[in-house]
């Protein structure tokens, strides 16, 4: 009995201790942590320094309408006030969560690095999902490395995405105005969402294809393509160039 | 030891040839294509596509509308229609333009070419009309064959400038409509009917004139030719050579020439009757 009871107490020991899940939150309560192991520094100027791993780690900052998901994330944050991130970096697969006031954007990549401001930044590297979500529609981008401009704080417009760069092959799938689940899917080398001028444009060996529910049809080898959205992020038209004509 | 034929190792040249001579899409929905642009620009929109461009030669194809178009340059717009097929709306056309449609009504085929250096094009889901300020050739063919007579029609005009509007898709009867060229004009028409038990009957009418119109499109359809017109005429039951200020050739629903009105001064007209068969 007591050579299975022992070897029982230390795995169950050990499961308790790799289980073991430290939590943060900051007085204003605005930044919350939930990380296995990490560690917590408060420096001078208002400023705290976090160091997390886990699986993921967790790291929520209310005030910016963020939430980052990563096994690994290294944090400076801004404690006057309400605590904001001022810078972060995520590896071993970022998933970044943007709330705004009518929507959210879910970006996910290899390793990221945010850069709070008066437009905050996301460096992203490599495999580069961005999911783009309103109430009306959902606009899902993919690509290898790139930037997000997201709004800043958490009541701002639209999805919280303002502006995203991506390279590599790149894939855009968005819905079309005026359709019962018409969605028009671009292919291209280089693709720029750009929320608020309303457009997303493609460069490089561009391919545009409407689904079934679509009224546009299949545009290949064009040198570049903008998706034109209306007010709701829908594509409205798709104007293309080729050769000269750019 | 296997010892491959000399003409395996040409095949993937051959095949590589055959992918280069493919048409390049540059854009297609449906039964409507844009392709073989090298400077291509457009818009797509739920109704339609504007579309801009050159090419060496471009095409653009309508399946709906029986259009088959190539040209070095294009400006225009289609339209999708409710059915999601695309018709030609307006499209202005340079350099080489060559226009083909095809139509297929009550047993009658008709492929209809139109060639000119510029051609205007505009239209809707069932009509079409080409305006060309540059000299253009209309060359429409037409062959019945589930009806007696059977025939085959063949009508060629050549002028300066001119216009002319069709039917379009595969509506009853002749597609041509109406039209108008100016001069100098050579026109020939050349309809044989073959009826029950094998026997051809062949009229072949050719001319020149000043202007010539058209009007397929009300009953009776007429060719009129003005100034300084000859035509030289052979059919089934007569033959002659006219030489007239005005003509005015009234024809049948084939097309077939039943009545000729010779106006204007001077005028001479010699007609002979042809034996009977």
């Amino acid at each position: 009995m007591k050579r299975v009871a022992l070897p029982l107490l230390v795995a169950v020991c050990a499961l308790a201790i790799a289980r073991q899940v430290f939590t943060y939150r900051d007085k204003s309560g605005s930044l919350t942590v939930r990380a296995r192991s990490g560690l917590v520094e408060q420096q001078a100027n208002n400023r705290v320094h976090l160091e997390l791993r886990g699986s993921p780690v967790v790291l929520t900052s209310s005030t910016d309408g963020l939430t980052l998901n990563a096994p690994a994330i290294v944090c400076d944050a801004i404690t006057k006030g309400k605590t904001t991130i001022e810078k972060a970096v995520g590896t071993g697969g970022l998933t970044a969560l943007k709330s705004a006031a009518s929507g959210n954007t879910t970006i996910t990549s290899s390793s990221g690095s945010y850069t709070a401001g008066a437009q905050p930044k996301l460096i992203l590297s490599g495999s580069v999902k961005i999911v783009d979500r309103t109430t009306t529609r959902t606009t899902t981008i993919t690509g290898r490395n790139g930037t997000a401009l997201l709004e800043p704080g958490s009541k701002g417009p639209g999805s919280g995405l303002r502006r995203a760069t991506l390279s590599g092959p790149v894939r855009v799938e968005a819905v079309q105005q005026n359709t019962t689940g018409g969605r028009i899917i671009a292919t291209g080398s280089r693709l720029e969402v750009d929320n608020v001028a309303h457009v997303v444009t493609l460069t490089g060996n561009v391919n545009v294809t409407g689904n079934q529910a679509s009224t546009l049809g299949e545009l290949h080898g064009a040198d570049k393509a903008v998706l034109v959205l209306n007010s709701k992020g829908e594509v409205s038209s798709v104007r293309v160039s080729q050769g000269a004509s750019q | 030891m296997i010892r491959r034929s000399p003409w395996l190792w040409s095949l993937p040249a051959v095949v590589a040839l055959g992918f280069a001579a493919q048409a390049r899409i540059n854009y297609r929905d449906q039964d409507f294509t844009l392709r073989d642009f090298d400077n291509f620009s457009a818009t797509l929109e739920s109704d339609g596509i504007t579309f801009k461009g050159t090419g060496n030669p471009l095409g653009i194809e309508s399946k709906a509308s029986g259009l088959v178009i190539t040209a070095k340059s294009a400006d225009g717009k289609a339209v999708r229609s409710p059915d999601k097929s695309y018709f030609l709306q307006d499209v202005v056309l340079n350099g080489d333009v060559h226009l083909q449609m095809s139509q297929l009504g009550n047993g009658t085929a008709t492929v209809t070419l139109v060639d000119s250096d510029a051609l205007h094009y505009t239209g809707s889901a069932s009509q079409g009309r080409i305006d060309s300020a540059t000299p253009l050739t209309i060359n429409s063919s037409s062959t019945g064959t589930g009806i007696v007579p059977t025939f085959s029609r063949t009508i060629i005009a050549h002028g300066s400038r001119g216009f002319a509007t069709f039917a379009i898709g595969n509506a009853p009867g002749n597609p041509m409509r109406t039209g108008e060229m100016a001069g100098p004009v050579t026109f020939s028409l050349h309809l044989s009917n073959t009826r029950a038990g094998g026997v051809a009957e062949v009229t072949d009418l050719e001319g020149k004139a000043d202007q010539l119109t058209f009007d397929f499109a009300t009953d009776p359809k007429t060719v009129t030719l003005t100034g300084n017109v000859t035509v030289t005429g052979k059919g089934p039951t007569a033959s002659g050579d006219i030489a007239a200020e005005n003509v005015v050739v009234t024809l049948d629903a084939q097309l077939q020439p039943i009545k000729v009105d010779v106006t204007g001064s001077p005028a001479k007209t010699r007609l002979r009757q042809e034996p009977p068969r």
